[in-house]
């Protein structure tokens, strides 16, 4: 038996066992408001603490009402969804929530996009009934990337799921007790004081103003308007392919050209692409890959690009930092670049060109206020923008974005591969870099350039490429509890991978911190990715090797890959941290 | 040591036949007295502790055949601290309000003359499950 | 006076050792027969017959709950699985209740001996007792008593020479009330934040470590022993209709006789107070009682005669709970008791769901300005319908029962709320003109110099300067002072 009869609202129905109250309605046609459900089931992502209280019903024959988010159907069960009974509860805990949450709305980051705000339009809610004591935490501003403003948590959660359950972080969870009760770092310590890899998946959660990113546009508004500076832009694999969503285009929309025109029309000098960036750290990573292989180096080699990943195993595995590749990431190589090869060629002094990335990211904040990514004092990357903030610049510029006109990256670092492209989404790099380190291990024209073995939405993937001789093991995570997984995998001595990718978000960057809130819906992730995939196969160079300003940059400037100048440009260290 | 059936466990529950006896209907084959000293919580906040360690001090120097036995609390906390006397041939006392300054009394009336204290008597017992 | 008089109204069998064994010394508790129902269940019972012997007794949770211990059993029995957990809860933290401690401190073995029993009949061979840190003698002697059991073999492997083994650990809580809910107790004790989760699932299904746990409180415990060795007809034969045996109530507040009995189920209130209690301290009027703690109510005088067991005390508007019963008199002052629950109540919320948190917080804040005289008649409909949700839709049973003493209390009491309301209560005290005999004892104590009069005449309260301390009520020869 795998159906079950069952009643909604008096009507019967049959539906499939194993559903909750909540997905029956739904497929009944009713909408019961939620708040603190999140299923991302996909992902592994479920968060059910039933908490909110927002989502009740009335089940017959029980005592009290049931949250129809966690509550499983059974056989025969009458459930009443539209009673005046449950329809004021869910006002009455709306209202309670609602009468201890800070009247910030007009201001708040989250205005337009927060759901206790949409709820309070969804259950009509008017007049708050409840006044009192409201909680009144201070605002945690330490950090280079995360705003945490317990005032405006409603403890759905979400964010501790995410920091604990999925990325095996444990930097959040719920502390103290009765009406001051919040999620915070053990102790109340602050972000930058805890292991805190500022994925950013407690802000892409968030359903208020709770968690957010630090909002770095005042900072670069103020340096665009300042003339003395030559600013340059970079722009994200993985922006191009949700920016749209915040202009009203479908997920999956591909607006690379509509980018690059605004951000001319935004008042930056040059045009950067971050893919330029990856093709670069292919040909560096591919070489370290090939050099760690050939001459009995560290394996499994790890991937570096992603900043939070980074964090990630400084703190929990810091005897392990031998195993990522020392290239730097994509976005602080095209900052290296710009602020010496680029600066040489516009005749500029390097402290006089600022660069700005448009990021899909949370984490990319605190990468680029690293000490160890600069150059003679210099940050390699200024400032740092989420693709929200982004979206947030544009909308006040007035530009209609939909309707603008394409526009191409500037030279040099404009030029990108398809390999670039995918560096986008999880699997992306280590088939970018297994095109390029096949073609230098067997000296051979790679054929089928569609790794599809690397590709897919699994936590934990692994495929084994042929390369000439050699079986080329690969090992893909995304999210960091699945990268916990390979690493204890590793540390066990039970994974003989030579390379492993890892993105601490779910999905890769396509689901990043910084990107424009999915609120719970897979879909717009799978039709990101699927973006991503288009690019590439619509790219006609889809090798990083292949990169004619890549090469040229070699030729130029830094001399052969993996040589003497591009290690002292484009590779670092690691530091050690503590598991706080 | 320990007991591996039900038979060494009745026969280890023999050997106090006079304890449960004496406790319960004041009958033993001995003639020692002992004193149950109320000695939880709400014994020790009005000072149960004192009262015990005066009362065995007390026995000693008086050369008294009788043992001061610690137990729990028998629920007349309003008359803490508590102390039963059970003397053989005697139904078993309870008293209450036996500070330890009411131990020379209490030694001097009830375990040598054989009396009752009447201001500290308390007057109720109740039934219990026997097992 | 050389006999003893029985105190006919009680029969204890929870409390049958207490006060009359040495807790520390295991021979006391063989001596009264203790261990013997775990011998006896281990050479002669199968689990089944066992779950069948509490079942038939019909022994229900003494924590408060009221659900049946032999069909708890039985749940957890049932599922199969390579670990199961027998958990006693001994978090108990009703404010006035402290049943279980005396038993812990009292007669430890029973609740040892009778963990081992239930760890026999569901088939697990691991539990723990979740005491709280403030009992620090019951830690003590539970300590001594796991000890000496361990000592006797009456804990580990082969206990009685049978193919059973059955260690026990004490674990600490950390003082939070919730941490007595069985889901909160599970998460805290595997170090998580004790807060609860939804049941289904329960803990016979998925509990400590996500195995089938049994939970039971300690005065069930302390019944198990001697319903294994009297049988389950000796027990049916005491209590009412649907609740057998007897429970243990602590009787506070303004009764003479402090302290903890034990009665058979059935008994009437009025029994348990005037008779066993020995009536109102000071001979002053009942007002009501309070049971149940803060998810109880209160019960007045016209329900004194009823009978109570767990069903004729939730249809007179309370509630069993874990046996705490509070005498009120005629000086306490109804709306002020239910802000005393409700403080509690909302400080000792996990902060988990919404309406515990915040509702809890906001039936406080309506209660407190209705006792500031700062209050309205919305008020008070707010307050109902605010307790009727939180009620309602509270994920646990600390949320869903917190708003019991307001409703309770406004159903009973509902003048009081109104004077309040409609700031009509006084708040201070009066002179009766026909009563004063201007004696100036009043005006000679008032702290404040409110009260005026020449001698011989009337004298009068300056109520704006009054602080109601009661000086001139306690001085007053004739009764001439009204209280508020």
């Amino acid at each position: 038996m795998n159906t079950l009869n069952i009643h909604v609202n008096g009507r019967p129905m049959m539906v499939k066992k194993g559903i909750t109250v909540l997905e029956a309605c739904h497929q009944a046609g009713i909408k019961i408001p939620t708040l603190c459900h999140l299923n991302l089931e996909e992902y592994g992502i479920v968060n059910k603490v039933a908490s909110c209280r927002i989502c009740v019903v009335e089940i017959e024959n029980r005592a009290t009402l049931v949250p129809s988010c966690a509550e499983k159907v059974y056989e025969g069960m009458h459930i009443k969804s539209d009673s005046l009974r449950a329809i004021n509860a869910r006002r009455n805990n709306l209202e309670l929530l609602l009468s201890n949450h800070p009247f910030e709305c007009l201001t708040c980051t989250k205005n337009l996009t927060c759901e206790l705000q949409s709820l309070a339009e969804e259950l009509n809610i008017r007049d708050i009934s409840f006044t009192g004591k409201k909680m009144d935490y201070p605002i945690d501003h330490s950090s280079e990337a995360i705003v945490k403003d317990p005032n405006k948590c409603v403890m759905c959660r979400r964010c501790e799921t995410m920091c604990n359950d999925v990325q095996t972080v444990g930097v959040l969870s719920g502390l103290r007790r009765g009406f001051d009760a919040v999620v915070a770092p053990a102790f109340n310590l602050d972000m930058l004081e805890t292991s805190c890899t500022y994925c950013g998946q407690c802000v892409a959660v968030c359903p208020t103003g709770a968690l957010t990113e630090r909002n770095d546009v005042p900072r670069v508004w103020k340096r665009l308007s300042n003339k003395n500076y030559h600013m340059v832009v970079q722009v994200a694999p993985a922006v191009r392919v949700a920016l749209g969503e915040m202009f009203g285009m479908a997920p999956g929309s591909i607006s690379t050209g509509k980018i690059v025109t605004a951000l001319r029309r935004l008042g930056f000098d040059a045009v950067f692409d971050t893919n330029f960036g990856a093709d670069l750290t292919i040909m560096e990573e591919a070489r370290e890959l090939v050099h760690r292989i050939e001459e009995g180096g560290t394996l499994p080699m790890l991937t570096s690009c992603c900043p939070a990943w980074v964090k990630f195993i400084e703190h929990q595995f810091p005897d392990m930092l031998d195993v990522p590749s020392t290239c730097k990431s994509p976005q602080t190589m095209v900052g290296a670049i710009a602020k010496t090869y680029y600066a040489e060629k516009v005749n500029l002094p390097s402290k006089q060109i600022k660069v700005v990335s448009i990021m899909p990211c949370v984490a990319k904040k605190a990468e680029s206020a690293r000490p160890e990514l600069s150059k003679e004092n210099l940050h390699h990357v200024d400032y740092t923008l989420s693709t929200r903030e982004f979206g947030h610049m544009i909308k006040e510029a007035g530009i209609e974005f939909e309707a603008l006109p394409d526009g191409d990256f500037d030279n040099i670092l404009g030029e990108s591969t398809g390999a670039a492209a995918i560096f986008g989404t999880t699997g992306g790099v280590i088939e970018a870099a297994t095109r390029t380190a096949y073609e230098l291990l067997t000296g051979d024209p790679l054929e089928h350039i569609d790794f599809e073995e690397l590709r897919g939405l699994e936590g934990v993937r692994e495929a084994t490429v042929t390369i000439g001789d050699l079986d080329l093991k690969i090992g893909i995570a995304h999210g960091l509890g699945n990268a916990r997984k390979l690493l204890e995998d590793i540390k066990a001595g039970k994974a003989d991978y030579h390379a492993i990718e890892i993105m601490a978000c779910p999905g890769g960057c396509i689901g990043g911190g910084g990107q424009p809130y999915h609120h719970g819906d897979m879909s717009i992730i799978k039709a990101r990715q699927k973006a991503i995939y288009d690019i590439d196969k619509n790219t006609p160079r889809r090798k990083s090797h292949e990169n004619e300003m890549v090469l040229k940059l070699y030729q130029d400037y830094l001399g052969d890959p993996y040589g003497e100048k591009a290690h002292d440009l484009l590779h670092t260290c690691y530091t050690k941290g503590e598991r706080i | 040591m320990a007991i591996k059936s039900l038979d060494a466990l009745k026969a280890k529950q023999k050997e106090f036949k006079d304890q449960v006896s004496l406790r319960n209907e004041g009958t033993s084959s001995s003639d020692r007295i002992e004193v149950l000293v109320g000695l939880a919580t709400c014994g020790f906040a009005v000072g149960a502790d004192d009262t015990f360690i005066a009362l065995e001090k007390k026995i000693k120097e008086d050369n008294i055949n009788a043992k001061v036995t610690p137990v729990g609390c028998i629920g007349y906390c309003h008359r803490e601290p508590t102390v039963q006397v059970n003397i053989p041939g005697q139904p078993p006392i309870l008293y209450g309000d036996i500070t330890e300054d009411k131990v020379t009394l209490l030694v001097d009336v009830v375990l040598k003359e054989q009396k009752i204290l009447e201001e500290f008597y308390l007057e109720k017992t109740f039934d219990k499950a026997v097992l | 006076m050389d006999t003893v008089v029985k105190d006919t109204l009680q029969y204890r069998i929870a409390l049958r050792n207490c006060g009359l064994i040495n807790p520390e010394n295991i021979d006391d508790y063989i001596a009264v027969k203790g261990y013997e129902a775990l011998a006896v269940t281990l050479e002669q019972y199968t689990p089944k017959k066992v779950i069948n012997i509490v079942k038939e007794s019909h022994l229900r949770g003494r924590g408060g709950g009221g659900f049946p211990t032999g069909i708890k059993w039985e749940l957890t029995a049932r599922e199969q699985s390579d670990e199961k957990y027998i958990i006693c809860n001994a978090d108990e933290g009703d404010p006035g209740a402290f049943m279980d401690r005396s038993i812990l401190e009292g007669d430890p073995h029973s609740v040892i001996e009778a963990m081992i029993i239930a760890g026999y009949a569901i088939g697990a061979s691991k539990g723990y007792v979740y005491i709280r840190a403030e009992y620090p003698l019951a830690i003590d002697r539970l300590e001594t008593a796991i000890k000496q059991a361990k000592s006797y073999g009456f804990l580990g492997n082969n206990i009685f020479d049978s193919n059973f083994s059955f260690d026990l650990e004490l674990k600490l809580g950390a003082g939070a009330f919730v941490c007595g809910e069985e889901t909160a107790l599970i998460n805290s004790l595997q170090g998580l934040r004790g807060e609860p989760t939804k049941k289904p699932p329960f803990p016979s299904v998925s509990g400590f470590r996500q195995k089938p746990t049994n939970v039971n409180n300690v005065e069930t415990f302390a019944n198990i022993p001697a319903i294994i060795l009297k049988g389950s007809d000796w027990f049916n034969a005491i209590g009412t209709d649907h609740s057998k045996g007897t429970k243990v109530f602590a009787l506070a507040g303004k009764i003479n006789n402090v302290g903890l009995v034990e009665v058979p189920m059935g008994t009437t209130l009025r029994d348990i107070i005037y008779e066993i209690g020995g009536g109102i301290v000071d001979d002053k009027q009942f007002k009501a009682v309070q049971t149940g703690g803060p998810s109880g109510g209160v019960i007045t005088e016209e329900n004194l005669d009823t009978p109570i067991d767990y069903e004729s005390i939730r249809n007179i508007g309370s509630m069993m709970g874990s046996g705490g019963m509070i005498v009120l008199d005629e000086d306490d002052d109804m709306v002020e008791i239910s802000k005393f629950f409700l403080d509690f109540t909302q400080d000792e919320s996990c902060g988990k769901c919404t309406p515990c948190r915040i509702g809890t917080k906001r039936l406080y804040e309506i209660l407190e300005r209705l006792t500031n005289m700062e209050g309205s008649p919305e008020d008070l409909d707010l307050l109902e319908e605010l307790a009727q949700n939180v009620k309602d839709s509270s994920l646990c049973g600390l949320g869903q029962s917190a708003p019991n003493p307001i409703l309770s209390t406004i159903d009973r009491f509902r003048e009081e709320y109104e004077a309040y309301a409609y700031r009509t209560k006084r708040t201070t005290y009066a002179i009766d003109d026909n009563k004063c005999i201007g004696c100036t004892k009043c005006s000679r104590v008032c702290p404040v110099d409110c009260i005026t009069g020449e001698v011989k005449q009337v004298h009068v309260i300056n109520e704006a300067n009054c602080i109601a301390c009661g000086a001139c009520y306690n001085a007053c020869p004739v009764d001439a002072i009204i209280k508020p």
